[in-house]
């Protein structure tokens, strides 16, 4: 049980059921039930400030260094994390693979910013990576929410468990460094460059752990998660081509990779998901172009622009702040500025 | 009354939805999705955040729509119970958009 819930009424009653027996004649389930309420004011409170603060979420690791800890929901819902605490840094394995999994890719997350970017942690102040497995019953997702990571088991059919795939680790917890340098707002243009860097830092660092050049790499994510209910054999493709067609489930891809394709609905938060397709295919070519390790000079870039965006930032200033970054670290004229100018041409802008 | 599940954001990203067996709930089920709703009519919509949630939408047989909201970020306890219940319910999945 999440050690919050002192009150026994506190974890799983509805606000109307809790209205109802702060009105008990019975002074003892009164004082329960006003506590309860109470106390689910204040988490809200608490999580509306934090969301806007994101220094003050983050967990500080003793040392300011490495710092994993994985916990098990025991397939409790999202209210219930973190859980119980299963392996703190430098505990030995578990028989558990999805607590291993967690560990072990969390901390290849954490050794990648230190190694290739000298960033210490998510918020590069060594923060903790705290990791929550087992989450809900056959959930089919993993999430960063804002102060740790939630993995579920998948259904066994259309996902498998989340925990297996690096690059879904990597993915998720970019995120929190997304949020601890630009911030970018979730929605629209910003939205879809938030889920870009964590696309593109996703493969960096599968890339970078299997040693995969860029000619190498697949340039897929989510490859292994995928269950044996669907024909799709990845989620995502920074290649031009969709991901997947006709699937009973997923259908086709909607990523589109020119800029003439751009989605506009309102849906997906105006298309947050689907648009980053646009500049995950421009980071390809560049990638592609210039050779080598991705992570080493393309990635560079992308995380130079990382830093130098804001929460409101489009894709007109992603390309501009990439240009700018090439620039930057390689020179005018360089074949890493010539790259990234072809690739931006090269999907629309 | 037809119930689906809409689970969105998250790694996965597009919304996916699920249809779940009404007739695998019980009326005590029912009751508290309708309260939930009810309680929840003039709720805010959390602020869309990279973690994603759940969207229970529930179509009566009169025509009538109500849907709760949850977002994986700032969890309601009541919400996401009622959604950890649907889960183990849930008979068709499709991508939305």
């Amino acid at each position: 049980m999440s050690a919050c819930c002192h009150n026994p009424i506190h974890c799983i009653l509805p606000p109307y059921i809790l209205g109802r027996l702060s009105q008990s004649t019975d002074a003892k389930i009164r004082k329960l039930a006003i506590d309860a309420i109470e106390f689910g004011a204040a988490m809200r409170a608490q999580r509306t400030v934090l969301a806007t603060l994101p220094i003050m979420s983050a967990i500080p690791s003793p040392e300011g260094t490495k710092n994993r800890l994985v916990y098990d929901a025991k397939h409790g819902a999202a209210w219930f994390l973190p859980g119980q605490l299963v392996r703190a840094e430098g505990q030995k394995e578990v028989a558990d693979a999805a607590i291993n999994e967690a560990y072990d890719f969390s901390g290849d997350v954490y050794d990648f910013y230190k190694a290739i970017f000298s960033r210490n942690s998510l918020d590069d102040r060594g923060m903790s990576l705290i990791s929550s497995v087992h989450m809900g019953q056959n959930f089919n997702n993993a999430f960063w929410n804002g102060e740790q990571m939630a993995y579920g088991d998948g259904d066994g059919s259309l996902f498998v468990r989340f925990t297996k795939a690096l690059d879904v680790v990597g993915h998720e917890l970019t995120h929190g460094v997304v949020t601890h340098t630009c911030n970018l707002q979730y929605q629209n243009e910003s939205g879809a460059l938030n889920e870009h860097f964590a696309d593109v830092m996703g493969a960096l660092i599968a890339q970078w752990r299997s040693g995969q050049t860029a000619q190498q790499a697949a340039w897929t994510i989510g490859a292994e998660i995928m269950g044996p209910g669907t024909t799709a054999k990845c989620l995502r493709t920074f290649k031009d081509e969709p991901a997947y067609q006709n699937d009973p489930i997923l259908g086709t891809d909607p990523q589109p990779k020119h800029l003439r394709d751009k989605h506009t609905g309102s849906d997906d938060n105006g298309g947050v998901h689907i648009n980053s397709g646009i500049p995950n295919h421009a980071f390809y070519r560049v990638a592609t172009d210039i050779g080598g390790n991705a992570w080493e000079k393309a990635g560079l870039i992308w995380y130079k622009t990382l830093r130098a965006l804001n929460q409101t930032s489009d894709f007109a200033q992603m390309v501009a702040e990439t240009e700018a970054s090439a620039l930057a670290l390689y020179g005018s004229g360089s074949l890493e500025q010539q790259a990234v100018q072809k690739a931006w041409k090269a999907v629309g802008f | 009354m037809r119930i689906s599940l809409i689970e969105s954001g998250g790694f996965v990203g597009v919304p996916l939805r699920y249809e779940v067996d009404v007739s695998a709930l019980g009326p005590s089920d029912l009751f508290a999705l309708e309260q939930a709703a009810d309680a929840a009519g003039a709720a805010r919509q959390p602020a869309p955040t990279s973690a994603g949630g759940v969207c229970i939408r529930m179509e009566r047989d009169d025509g009538s729509v109500k849907e709760l909201t949850l977002s994986h970020a700032a969890p309601t306890p009541e919400i996401a119970e009622l959604a950890q219940r649907l889960r183990a319910c849930a008979i068709v999945k499709e991508r939305i958009v």
